[in-house]
């Protein structure tokens, strides 16, 4: 759409402060270590937490990659909700919490959310989070990046992307996203050297919400190099559940029709 | 029993021949009654025109339902098992054995239910064809609902995603099926004129020895004997 | 190298922390005095006049140094320093002469019981120090200390560390519980020496209080004390400058602080009308200057730093406000070439490139290029451009010293090296603690300047050094973003404790491989003064040296963690050991800065 909003994600210029996941917490009112509640340790890595959670919409992952061409690199990935252009979350959601909102941003209302899970285990990347407070009742509720919706839709940048240091966030219209973060892999395989530098994000799944400026192949990030939109979503969604209505109606109007046309034709003292 | 007919004098003998259980009456209607709100509870999940009742706390208070149905769903056969098991295996063997009198059965069911041609039905033994349908679809649904049930209830995140989504497609596609079974099933069952003697049987135990003639032939004469009589009639009837 | 004194060009001290550059403009440094004068020593400096000849040079800038030293007695003592008593010079305390004063010689000096009392404001040396075991140790031997913090660290509660007996430590603490930087008013110094007022954000917690408000307390008490029970030489606290109050009246303290009073005396005022030779009125009495220029060396004036004159004095922020030069935040950019000079208020009186005569050629036209900033004006006789020039206005071209840029250096001139204790040039000695020989002099491993402690050498609680044979792995001590310092800001603060939760060691592959440590493993690192335990992060980002033909291994750690256990309150949510348990009291030439960053280690399973 014209008035898609993306955001640009440099992996080269990131120095893996962790600002952006800090600030998105502290915009949105998520909390970190909780003695006694939300506690954790360092397991042998500088990445934590080590999953998205229903605290933790973005996430710095780090990874050591021995690129043929540069030597030993360390890689740093911001994840998040990729906000696709075909959203396998949206599709499946039975409340309506997960919809295309506006600028292309997938938006999630917690409120809404009635802990089914099918959002988590749907998405390609396995971003919604799922927090079950009670397996036996199912009372959970998933959570996902935004996009900082009540920021956006007010003019100004996603909270992560107005506090990174090193410019290696930025936020606005897709197609200038996409156009900046060409010039940047252009410049990135040309004269600074990495020749495995590639855009992500362009054209999967409709065109990703991220467009991310990477410098090795997306596995190494472990990112999907060829993320599909599900095909079951497509299967159950998009067949099985029109099929099942138009299904159950035609039993309902069949049941009605025969029952009328049996009255008629039944005689009563010929039934044993 | 004796049966006065009314306005009249006369009178009749019926006698009849016990069909179900108790238990598994019992155990039917509980079936029944869990089956109805966990459809319900299942189609506002499944339907996207219902999504402002599957949100928020309704919604967590509909899955809610939707599981302890399930439970109490799942259970009936597992209790029907361990209380009466020979019946139980003596049930499965009579639903799961189907022949050519069932095609037949088929080919003449909607002239016969809609349009009330006595015309030869086959002879059907204690449960006829449609009742073995029926029984196979639920039990096989019950089975599914189950296995995909408790594994998107408890599984979810310990199994690979593409196999919980298998999981969810197969429960909505047996809702489906066994929905429209059910409502066909409720329609000749309970509604339609001519099987008032299917709700008695459920509800008393016992069909009445005419009708068990007329519609569970092999039940009645025995299996050759019933199908004896039916060669008969077919030969007599073809000229 | 050509580009000094031109935008985007050098010379540069990069600051390490958001305000070390005020800390050392206000001299908090042991060797000097506000605005980089030297700490008068009894032995050197005995009378003002001595301090004056032996401080102030010829030429240069610095020959000012009187304005400026009795501008700074005259803030000080007010009218209690007048030109009969030198200007109160006798009141300001003096160092001893040749001693050693820097951090690792004050803990030296107070494990040796010669150090009563600790003052410590907002500092954790339990964490931060070098061999952490010994100044920890130190601290038991003070007979009182005052601290004042913002969380209760290790060194708030260093007698409650595990494996101490707190019966058995005498020290009498007090802790002021503090205000942070966003709960009190004041001003902050960046790299580009810029001068940056900012606002109270928010009300610090309970009781804390900001520091100017506890010293302006404990200051009053000082006072009314020896008003009632005068002693010897009480003078210097009885007459010090101290009114500026003016704050709310909080419970505790009384009268808390007007911080514009602070400020107006740090910027300097007239204490009398000053006149100039031609009759001009150069400022009237009580008013605040506008720049250091003004200083007067007869007590006419009185300046708290004259590097900071005019930095809270009335400016123009360029949008149409005039306010203290400093709280400006002005966004306009003549010339765009970065410097925005309506935005607060750079040192000195608002020149924002120093050395900026560089820019411009022999003959005062500025260096071509797009960069032009200063430049000769003949027609007006006088520098003209973008910036305040650093020199002197009108001097022009064919002037004496018309080239010699460099205006606080004797001949004017650059320098390729200072007065400094070693060099020269820069060159090659191995640390304290080293795995090898030094492949540049093979007679002399270390630099011979340095200073080595050996207290208490050869017990579990000394000064001890390491045999490669016991130690053969080098470390290092390095920073995470996710923490500040000694941790007392960050450590408590649940986010960055999520994110960076505790204690670690990095090390290579090899290294893991040869010990059987996997990534995630408690392992023991041990020096010669210390151990301690650490999640071992097992990372292709350190890899074996080869130093010398023989295999080196290497490993690291953060600083920034405190016991790694013990009582509760003390904990903060990022947990571990410090790492400066390990580290020598080894003291570089000229600062004393420790050798935190190179020394052996052993590392195995826990």
């Amino acid at each position: 759409m014209a008035d898609r909003l993306a955001m640009y994600i440099d992996a080269s210029k990131c120095m893996a402060c962790r600002g952006c996941q800090v600030a998105c917490k502290q915009w949105n009112d998520n909390r970190g270590y909780i003695p006694g509640e939300r506690e954790t340790t360092n397991v042998g890595t500088y990445e934590n937490p080590l999953t998205l959670d229903s605290q933790t919409w973005t996430r710095i992952k780090f990874t050591e990659y021995d690129d043929p061409d540069r030597g030993f690199q360390w890689l740093f990935l911001k994840e998040g909700c990729m906000h696709c252009g075909e959203a396998a979350c949206v599709d499946v959601c039975p409340t309506g919490a997960l919809k295309y909102g506006p600028n292309g941003i997938v938006t999630f209302e917690r409120e809404l959310c009635n802990g089914c899970g099918y959002c988590s285990q749907f998405c390609p990347f396995g971003i919604p989070q799922l927090e079950v407070l009670n397996t036996l009742t199912g009372e959970a509720k998933s959570s996902k990046c935004f996009f900082c919706q009540d920021r956006t839709t007010n003019g100004m940048k996603p909270a992560c992307v107005k506090t990174c240091p090193a410019a290696a966030l930025d936020w606005g219209d897709r197609d200038e996203m996409v156009s900046k973060a060409e010039s940047r892999v252009a410049k990135l395989k040309g004269e600074l050297g990495f020749p495995q530098a590639n855009v992500y994000g362009k054209t999967q799944l409709g065109g990703l919400g991220r467009i991310y400026v990477l410098t090795a192949p997306p596995a190494e990030y472990g990112l999907p190099a060829d993320p599909k939109y599900p095909a079951m979503s497509t299967v159950w969604q998009k067949i099985l559940q029109p099929v099942g209505q138009v299904a159950f109606a035609a039993t309902v109007v069949g049941a009605v029709a025969a029952f009328f046309i049996a009255r008629r034709n039944v005689h009563m003292e010929e039934v044993e | 029993m004796t049966v006065r007919l009314r306005g009249t004098d006369s009178t009749v003998l019926i006698r009849w021949i016990p069909k179900y259980t108790v238990l598994e009456r019992f155990l039917h209607w509980v079936h029944t009654a869990m089956f109805i709100p966990l459809a319900l509870t299942g189609f506002v999940l499944f339907a996207p025109w219902l999504e402002p009742v599957a949100q928020s706390e309704a919604g967590i208070h509909i899955r809610m339902l939707h599981r302890i149905a399930a439970i109490i769903f799942g259970g009936v056969p597992i209790v029907y098992t361990i209380l009466q098991p020979r019946r139980m295996l003596m049930n499965l063997r009579e639903f799961l054995s189907f022949s050519k009198y069932d095609l037949l059965w088929l080919k003449g069911a909607v002239p016969y239910y809609v349009l009330g041609r006595h015309e030869e039905m086959p002879p059907q033994p204690r449960f006829n064809t449609g009742e073995r349908l029926t029984a196979v679809v639920m039990v096989l649904g019950t089975i599914i609902f189950g296995i995909t049930g408790l594994s998107m209830w408890f599984l979810k995140g310990a199994m690979p995603p593409f196999l919980y989504q298998l999981m969810v497609f197969f429960h909505d596609l047996m809702f489906i099926i066994t929905f429209a079974m059910f409502m066909v099933h409720f329609y000749l069952a309970v509604i339609h004129p001519m099987m008032w003697q299917s709700l008695v049987s459920m509800r008393y135990g016992v069909v009445s020895e005419s009708y068990a003639r007329e519609h569970h032939a092999m039940w009645y004469y025995g299996e050759e004997r019933a199908k004896q009589m039916w060669e008969q009639r077919q030969a007599e009837g073809a000229h | 190298m050509g580009n000094i004194g031109r935008p985007g060009g050098g010379v540069n001290a990069l600051r390490g922390e958001s305000n070390v550059q005020g800390s050392t403009d206000m001299a908090v440094l042991a060797h000097i005095i506000p605005a980089y004068m030297a700490t008068p020593s009894a032995g050197n400096h005995p009378t003002l006049a001595d301090y004056l000849e032996k401080e102030t040079p010829a030429t240069s800038y610095w020959a000012n140094k009187p304005k400026f030293l009795i501008s700074l007695l005259k803030a000080w003592w007010g009218d209690h320093a007048t030109v009969e008593n030198d200007f109160a010079y006798d009141y300001m305390g003096k160092v001893e002469s040749a001693a050693n004063h820097y951090w690792i010689a004050l803990f030296e000096a107070m494990h040796a019981g010669n150090i009563k009392g600790a003052w410590i404001m907002g500092q954790n040396p339990a964490v931060g120090g070098p061999n952490a075991r010994f100044e920890r140790q130190a601290l038991e031997k003070l007979d009182w200390m005052v601290i004042q913090e913002i969380f209760q660290t290790e060194t708030v509660g260093f007698w409650q560390e595990p494996g101490k007996v707190p019966s058995d430590i005498k020290t009498e603490v007090f802790v002021l519980p503090a205000a942070d930087a966003m709960e009190k008013e004041g001003s902050i110094v960046t790299s580009g020496r810029l001068i940056q007022w900012r606002p109270k954000v928010a009300e610090p917690p309970g009781d804390a209080l900001a520091d100017h408000d506890i010293l302006y307390f404990v200051g009053r008490r000082l006072k009314e004390l020896y008003a009632a029970e005068p002693g010897p030489f009480a003078d210097p606290i009885t007459y010090l400058t101290w009114d500026y109050g003016g704050g709310p009246v909080h419970p505790l303290v009384g009268e808390l602080v007007d911080i514009e009073k602070v400020a107006y005396e740090i910027n300097g005022y007239a204490t009398a009308d000053i006149i100039d030779a031609d009759g001009n009125v150069v400022a009237r009495s009580g008013e605040m200057l506008n720049t250091f220029g003004k200083l007067q060396a007869d007590g006419t004036t009185a300046c708290g730093n004259w590097l900071y004159v005019g930095y809270y004095y009335p400016m123009s922020d360029g949008e149409g406000n005039t306010l203290p030069a400093s709280k400006r935040r002005g966004q306009k950019d003549p010339g765009g070439l970065g410097t925005y000079p309506y935005y607060a208020y750079s040192w000195p009186v608002n020149r924002r490139i120093i050395y900026n005569r560089c820019s411009a050629d022999s003959q005062g036209n500025s260096w071509p290029g797009g960069r032009e900033l200063i430049w000769w004006d003949a027609a007006q006789g006088k520098w003209t451009g973008y910036d305040v020039p650093d020199f002197a206005a009108t001097k022009a071209p064919g002037d004496p010293g018309f080239n010699d840029p460099f205006i606080m250096k004797t001949d004017g001139k650059g320098w390729l090296f200072g007065a400094l204790n070693e060099g020269p040039f820069p060159t090659h000695y191995e640390p304290v603690e080293s795995p090898t020989t030094n492949a540049l002099y093979p007679n002399q491993q270390n630099n011979p300047a340095i200073k080595i402690w050996r207290t208490n050498e050869g017990q579990d609680i000394g000064n001890s050094y390491a045999d490669v044979s016991e130690f053969p792995i080098v470390a290092t001590t390095y920073r995470v973003v996710e923490h500040w310092q000694a941790g007392g800001m960050s450590r408590w603060l649940e986010w960055l404790a999520e994110a960076q939760p505790d204690m670690f060691v990095e090390m290579s592959e090899e290294l893991a491989a040869e010990k059987g440590i996997k990534s995630g493993d408690m392992v023991a690192v041990k020096s010669a003064r210390g151990e301690l335990k650490a999640v071992a992060i097992v990372t292709k980002r350190f890899k074996p040296l080869t130093v010398n033909g023989q295999t080196v291994h290497q490993v690291g750690m953060p600083w920034h963690f405190g016991w790694g256990g013990g009582d509760e309150r003390y904990q903060a949510l990022a947990r571990g050991e410090a790492a400066n348990k390990l580290t020598p009291h080894v003291g570089d030439a000229n600062t004393t800065i420790p050798e935190y960053k190179a020394f052996l280690v052993n590392v195995e399973k826990a």
